[in-house]
């Protein structure tokens, strides 16, 4: 439940809503590297980041008059975008839920891979991110990059709140896993 | 918290590094040039208000059952816990700006009082559960009163109030499906009971 922002009205939110176009074009650059990050780690794919960040924003631009400062305009253009983002996984893979569900189960333990051995480094975390299944990397981006709790995640993948939980511990392990190899190799 | 979860949120601005490419703003713009924009449709608005309205109805209609009920079952109905913002305080403010919405916060108020007094009740046999939810009442509740701090200083006053009103609906809700829950226990536990006899 977000509502612990302090709502506060945004001048250059306001200003789209007049219809003003110099507006239009301000908000979506102090937004769209963001909003393109976040979709890029769901899609995995350039192509597709950029058709879900232009739609997100035209939807956006569209529904202005429902935005109420419920959460922050920033939030609220999130939502839409990993909405959108979800939606584009789902119709290249039929079910990424499904997948996932069974998946879980089917998979062999993966051995736990020591933590302590590996150095992080930001470029090697990222490409390693891409690596991960669909599945795993929706949920993992969305609960250690977007912020959002299990409840949240489980309503936006429409998946129990133990699978978003399960899930979320296995793509965490897998990720650590690829780590490793990756610093051997 | 793990090292790499750690790692991550230390560095998340870093991850962010991708760039769009220029040409979907270009496209966007066309877009946005070729059907613009519809300006404000009342139309919805007056929906919305509408709507709100009739589920206050519902809400007090129920509320005024829950009043019956918790009288005429308990003589002393228990003290609630969390701090509630008491009508009376800053209530001036809140009929200067909109004096319905001012009645809407009045009722709200009273009937998550209400609410949580029935909760109380669950403290001696579930105290574990009691406190998690009222740190959950708690974290709204929080939310709500820094929007009250905002109230006399934000412009849009009207909005706030809209948000507040959120809030405390959102707190009943929650309340709602806590007392549910306590409700559902209830009945398992009883149904239990009566398989080992």
């Amino acid at each position: 439940m977000e509502l612990t922002a302090i709502i506060i009205q945004d001048e250059l939110v306001e200003r789209c809503k007049r219809g003003d176009p110099a507006s239009y074009e301000a908000l979506y650059q102090r937004y769209a590297k963001a909003m393109y990050n976040t979709s890029l780690r769901i899609v995995n794919n350039s192509g597709d980041a950029e058709d879900v960040l232009q739609e997100a924003f035209l939807d956006a631009f569209r529904s202005l008059n429902d935005f109420h400062y419920r959460s922050t305009f920033g939030a609220w253009l999130k939502k839409i975008v990993i909405n959108k983002s979800i939606n584009t996984l789902r119709k290249r893979k039929m079910d990424i839920i499904e997948i996932d569900e069974t998946g879980v189960h089917a998979l062999p333990e993966e051995e736990q891979a020591d933590e302590q051995e590996i150095q992080y480094k930001v470029a090697e975390v990222k490409k390693m991110i891409q690596k991960l299944p669909d599945g795993y990397r929706a949920v993992l981006s969305l609960y250690l990059l977007e912020g959002y709790d299990h409840e949240e995640i489980s309503g936006i993948l429409g998946i129990s709140h133990n699978t978003v939980r399960t899930q979320y511990v296995r793509a965490k392990q897998k990720l650590v896993n690829l780590l490793k190899q990756g610093g051997i190799s | 918290m793990s090292r790499l979860e750690q790692f991550i949120r230390d560095h998340r601005e870093e991850l962010d590094g991708e760039e769009p490419a220029p040409q979907v703003w270009k496209k966007l713009e066309a877009d946005l040039l070729d059907k613009p924009v519809r300006r404000n449709s009342k139309g919805s608005i007056i929906t919305m208000k509408y709507l709100r309205w009739a589920a206050a109805a519902a809400i007090l209609v129920l509320a005024g059952f829950g009043v019956y009920h918790l009288v005429a079952s308990k003589e002393q109905p228990a003290k609630s816990i969390v701090h509630q913002p008491t009508p009376n305080n800053g209530d001036d403010i809140l009929q200067k700006i909109n004096p319905t919405y001012a009645k809407e916060v009045y009722h709200f108020t009273q009937l998550i009082e209400l609410k949580q007094s029935e909760l109380k009740q669950i403290e001696k046999d579930n105290p574990e559960l009691y406190n998690e939810f009222i740190g959950d009442i708690t974290k709204l509740d929080s939310s709500y009163n820094a929007l009250k701090k905002e109230l006399p200083t934000n412009p849009n006053r009207e909005q706030l109030l809209e948000a507040m009103i959120q809030n405390l609906k959102l707190q009943s809700d929650l309340l709602n499906q806590q007392l549910q829950i306590i409700h559902q226990i209830k009945e398992s536990k009883s149904n239990n009971h009566g398989k080992s006899i």
